[in-house]
């Protein structure tokens, strides 16, 4: 009966019944096989209401609307232009610097090709980059930056593993860097094979870009620096925040009007947070389930049965995560995920914080990989391309990506180095 | 089923405005008390501290406002169907079986959530009879309203969606 019940879910789920709903219904399956009552589960939903950090995530969520409307993204653009313009292949690092720059201070929340692709991509096109590289490029850019802070992704990952978000914040930035890092050096490759036209370095036009991007460009060490100087909690930096994007964006460019054009934003915004975090209290539900039936730990049981070390677990966890990247969007993978990982992580000797990282770079690749990577489906219909095209197209940075994705997950000094810095 | 629209876009104004106003008392009053928390301890004003005893209470409401933002947010986008979803074969299916699967779907959403109603005002009414008070000496389940409200909104526009899916698989039929 229950075994029936749970097929009937399961393809509900792939046919697209939204996942809070999907998350609630196996929780009530699973309190039925546990005779534990329902009312557990509004005890953990109203648990939203009683988690002081949770708040961030609507402030920065709000924060990274505001800043993807008007011209944000063009004076990035343009900033990084002036400074990465001269180097060979100059273009596709100005790309995608801009587009992790973009990621982050927007939060993560799956906007940067839809606002920076316009932008860029027909600019790779005017400048004789190929056209795959440029879609490739374009692609693969819209999952780079969700390691440096203010991204949601660290923040709901921090939440649900209960590790402390400032050392996370911390730990991906060596990480992230060498994921924009890798790819900038592919696209210099290739613009000297190309021999593309570089623009000489004009002293004049950087001074004036970086005066346009002046506001903008200190967010996020705005936000890093006050947390770390102790000048204030996470939470009490997406208040700052949002008071100091809406001032830049109301009052030093005038682009938003007050009464015209936030009531849009905030709704669209909220919108995204209901989305977001309706989940977060279905998936507490059921992680109160699982830990009720003990299931992390039967996993952990078969676990070890199938892998003995340290390595072969982590390799089992990229496989596994790549698979999970491409099926869920990042959110959701967080939240179902992360509670069932982080006990096996554990009982393995690794650090919750380096799992968070690996973690976040397994997800941003999943983005890319075929068939059904949510960046691949969201760069087919921005730039109006077949799927398959796009397949093709991003395949050279796919490689690339699973190359750094090696490196963070073998070598956790990368990620640990900057926390235990900070702490000692 | 005009009556039902009609209700339907009312509802979405008046979620638009709460969005609104519930988001900007949000940024307001978390905004302000980092100002003055910073101002007492890195700038040692004690009036500063004394405005953040008086604004004690907005910690636990802003809190509240979260869930609150969730839900209603989490309706329009139910209205909108763009609820965040594992999506791998609404592209192999036919588009004529769309109707039938965004139905069958959308019973199984009026279903779950309709349970969910019934476990929060179980969960309302028993604090009701135990809890204690909270914000502004209220008692505390009138904060926990907002699961029961939040679920019935949520049950409201999936059944909506039930209806329209519904009409258009008998259209189907019917042609």
């Amino acid at each position: 009966m229950i075994l029936t019940m749970v097929i009937i879910l399961i393809l509900c789920i792939i046919l697209g019944l939204p996942l809070f709903v999907g998350i609630l219904a196996a929780t009530m399956l699973g309190f039925l096989t546990t005779d534990v009552p329902f009312g557990a589960i509004p005890i953990e939903i109203f648990r939203l209401a009683n988690t002081p950090i949770l708040l961030a995530i609507p402030l920065f969520t709000f924060a990274g609307y505001l800043l993807a409307q008007g011209g944000t993204s063009a004076r990035l653009v343009k900033f990084s232009r002036s400074l990465f313009g001269w180097i060979p292949g100059g273009l596709g690092v100005v790309a995608l610097v801009s587009c992790a720059f973009f990621t982050a201070i927007t939060g993560a929340t799956g906007i940067t090709i839809i606002a920076l692709g316009g932008l860029l991509f027909p600019a790779l096109i005017s400048d004789n980059y190929s056209e795959d590289f440029s879609l490739g490029l374009m692609t693969t850019s819209g999952s780079l930056g969700l390691h440096f802070p203010p991204s949601l992704p660290i923040i709901l990952y921090g939440f649900i593993s209960g590790v402390s978000i400032e050392q996370l914040f911390m730990a991906g930035l060596l990480p992230g860097t060498l994921m924009v890092g890798i790819l900038c050096l592919y696209s210099v490759y290739m613009g000297r094979k190309w021999r593309i036209a570089r623009p000489a370095f004009s002293g004049h036009a950087f001074w004036s870009a970086f005066k346009g991007a002046a506001w903008e460009l200190p967010i996020p060490i705005l936000i890093l620096g006050g947390i770390y100087s102790g000048f204030c909690t996470a939470t009490e930096a997406a208040a700052l925040t949002v008071g100091y994007v809406l001032l830049v964006k109301t009052v030093v460019f005038r682009e938003l009007n007050l009464i015209k054009d936030l009531p849009e934003i905030m709704k669209e915004s909220m919108q995204m947070v209901g989305g977001i975090m309706i989940i977060l209290g279905s998936a507490l539900a059921f992680t109160n389930y699982l830990v009720d039936a003990f299931i992390p730990m039967k996993i952990l049981e078969f676990m070890e049965g199938l892998v003995e070390t340290k390595i072969g677990f982590l390799m089992a966890l990229n496989i596994f995560l790549i698979l999970v990247g491409c099926m869920m969007d990042i959110f959701s993978a967080i939240l179902v995920v992360v509670p069932l990982i982080v006990p096996l992580a554990d009982r393995f000797g690794i650090d919750p914080v380096h799992l968070g990282i690996i973690f976040l770079a397994n997800l941003a690749i999943g983005y890319n990989t075929p068939p059904v990577g949510l960046n691949l489906f969201i760069a087919s219909s921005r730039f109006d391309q077949p799927v398959v095209r796009l397949y093709r197209a991003t395949l050279p940075f796919l490689l690339l990506l699973l190359f750094t994705l090696l490196l963070i997950t073998y070598w956790p000094g990368l990620s640990l180095f900057l926390p235990r810095l900070l702490s000692s | 089923m005009k009556t039902l629209d009609r209700i339907d876009r009312a509802l979405a104004k008046v979620e638009g405005w709460l969005i609104i106003g519930l988001l900007w008392a949000m940024v307001v009053l978390t905004f302000v008390q980092v100002v003055f928390r910073s101002l007492y301890t890195h700038g040692h004003f004690f009036w500063a501290n004394e405005m953040l005893g008086n604004l004690d209470w907005s910690g636990p409401l802003v809190q509240l406002l979260v869930l609150w933002l969730t839900f209603l947010g989490s309706s329009r986008l139910t209205r909108e169907g763009k609820h965040i979803k594992i999506d791998l074969f609404s592209t192999l299916l036919p588009p004529k079986w769309l109707p039938v699967s965004g139905f069958i779907l959308a019973v199984v959403s009026v279903f779950i959530i309709g349970i969910m109603i019934k476990v929060c005002i179980d969960y309302v009414i028993m604090e009701m009879e135990f809890g204690g008070t909270s914000l502004f000496y209220l008692p505390s389940w009138m904060g926990q309203m907002i699961l029961p409200l939040g679920f019935t909104l949520l049950f409201f526009r999936f059944l909506i969606k039930a209806i329209h899916e519904g009409t258009q698989v008998v259209r189907g039929f019917l042609k």
